[in-house]
């Protein structure tokens, strides 16, 4: 468990099951071996009774990660609760690995008030371990009215991991790609909010759901750090949203 | 699977513990009412989560003693169906979060302040012991309606003074409301103590996610509030307290010159009660003259 180590994960955000393509639970198994943790996040509608989205559960399972079902309103701190939860899930499991290597017990079989070190511990780790998070995002037709929440959702959890000890780095794929089952790298890892914001403009909806090469190309992208030739840099117009402050204080007395 | 059980008995410890009812959810787990065997009524949180748990306790326990804290017992595990389940033993709270409050009775501003005081009083003596709470909001703190004291639940997101936040709520989180500053914890709690008085005087909570601030702010204008509470808000929403020093002098100033204004409009009320008692006997008066001069003309 040496500092440098840096911890390396994809979340993937879908709001249905995988339809084409290669085995999501297949190619997660893979990538869970390169020491790569998997989350998934499930979004449900409100008013549809949508049956439960199991394949999420096991990608999360088979991946080594946490899985969550949420809503859209609360997709935001779904993403944060997943991405920080799964951070100490690895860091406990190598802990316990250790753990077990040197006294041949675990965390659960040591006496609650002896626990404490070991939890504080863990904590620490999770506070300073350097993170490199690889969101997945779906963006099949059906994601359309949802993501714009999806984008704030991920600038607001590099807000969040930024103001860690450790070091954050984001990339969001966003899948399917331009008519393709490959998807499209919107940003590849940075930590400022700027390239973010600039990257998750880029994206469009519309397709199908190849969840199992998002997540190849997910793990590329972690282990190789880029790929190029996918790219689309034509970004130019930025919106200029106004910010709240200033403004507001001439709006109300 | 947790809301199947019926008696906790403790691994380690062995204290049992007959649950009464399920009380609450968190993100990490359940909090049950339960009655030991001394007949005692106390909630436990338990969960799978042994992290959490052990973490939560711990933090509570460094608080023993402070009187907004809810008070911990002890830490064990228990297991069910071949399952390990972690939990500790804390003290029950007898009373409503303010979100019930706030629902239920008509909370008035000075009241709304007043709370408001007694939160900062709370975050600044966690602060003191080096810790944060980021967790702020309606549901988390209690009316402890037996020994009339405002209670911190749920220390799970208690972290380190130079530590990053784990566990918010994003309607009181000034990264969700999508702030251009960079976090910070200063600036993190008096936003979050701000959106928990703009909540209880408009008995409304926002979602930054559907809601935008112009909202709040065009909300807040439609109700009739004194003008420095709404000054106090404006300030604490834009960021514009560096620490919650000022923001609390600026809360007690506010609850003086509310207490003033009523004084104010007491005395009004008198003088125009003098009014219309001088304007009502001198009428009567007159009538009287105008009478025995009629009659004395007659």
């Amino acid at each position: 468990m040496e500092k440098e180590i840096e911890l390396k994960q994809i979340i993937l955000a879908t709001d249905g099951e995988s339809n084409v393509g290669a085995d999501p639970i297949d190619v997660a198994k893979d990538i869970h071996n390169k020491g790569i943790t998997i989350s998934t996040i499930g979004i449900i509608d409100n008013n549809k009774s949508e049956k439960p989205l199991a394949e999420v559960h096991s990608i999360a399972e088979v991946g080594g990660g946490i899985s969550e079902i949420t809503n859209i309103e609360n997709f935001s701190r779904t993403m944060e609760m997943v991405t920080q939860k799964s951070v100490y899930k690895t860091i406990e499991h190598a802990v316990n690995k250790e753990l077990k290597e040197i006294l041949g017990t675990e965390l659960k079989d040591t006496p609650p008030q002896t626990r404490n070190q070991i939890t504080e511990l863990i904590d620490k780790y999770g506070e300073e371990v350097d993170l490199k998070c690889c969101v997945a995002i779906d963006c099949s037709g059906s994601m359309t009215n949802k993501i714009n929440i999806a984008k704030n959702s991920v600038l607001n959890l590099l807000k969040v991991l930024k103001a860690r000890k450790g070091r954050a780095e984001i990339a969001v794929i966003g899948y399917p790609g331009s008519n393709k089952i490959k998807p499209t790298i919107l940003c590849p890892f940075t930590e400022k909010i700027e390239d973010l914001e600039r990257g998750l403009q880029k994206i469009k909806t519309g397709g199908i759901t190849p969840t199992g090469d998002a997540l190849e190309w997910a793990s590329r992208l972690l282990m190789e750090g880029n790929w190029e030739e996918d790219r689309i840099d034509s970004v130019t117009s930025e919106d200029n949203r106004d910010t709240e402050e200033g403004i507001l204080e001439s709006n109300i007395i | 699977m947790i809301e199947s059980i019926k008696d906790i008995t403790g691994k380690w410890n062995k204290n049992r513990y007959k649950v009464i009812k399920k009380i609450g959810q968190g993100g990490t787990g359940v909090i049950l009412k339960v009655k030991d065997e001394n007949g005692c009524i106390k909630a436990i949180k338990i969960s799978e989560d042994i992290s959490s748990i052990t973490r939560e306790y711990n933090t509570l326990k460094r608080f023993n003693g402070l009187k907004g804290i809810v008070k911990a017992y002890e830490l064990d595990d228990y297991i069910h169906n071949n399952k390990i389940l972690y939990f500790f033993v804390m003290e029950f709270i007898e009373g409503k979060n303010l979100k019930e409050y706030m629902k239920r009775s008509r909370v008035k501003i000075k009241e709304i302040l007043g709370i408001a005081l007694i939160i900062i009083k709370m975050i600044n003596e966690i602060s003191n012991k080096g810790y944060i709470y980021t967790d702020i909001k309606l549901e988390n703190i209690l009316i402890d309606s037996k020994d009339n004291r405002i209670v911190f639940i749920d220390f799970g997101g208690v972290i380190e003074k130079e530590w990053g936040i784990r566990e918010y709520t994003p309607a009181y989180n000034m990264i969700s409301w999508g702030m251009k500053k960079n976090y910070n914890h200063n600036d993190g709690t008096v936003f979050a103590i701000t959106m928990l008085v703009i909540s209880m005087i408009l008995k409304k909570e926002f979602n930054p996610l559907t809601d935008k601030l112009q909202e709040v702010y065009k909300e807040l204008n439609r109700i009739d509030i004194n003008i420095h509470i709404k000054k106090i808000v404006i300030r604490g929403l834009n960021l514009g307290y560096r620490d919650t020093s000022k923001f609390e002098k600026d809360i007690k100033d506010a609850i003086i010159s509310i207490k003033h204004n009523d004084i104010i409009a007491n005395d009004n009320r008198l003088k125009s009660f003098n009014l219309v008692n001088i304007v009502f006997f001198s009428s009567i008066s007159i009538f009287i003259l105008t009478l025995i001069l009629g009659v004395s003309l007659t």
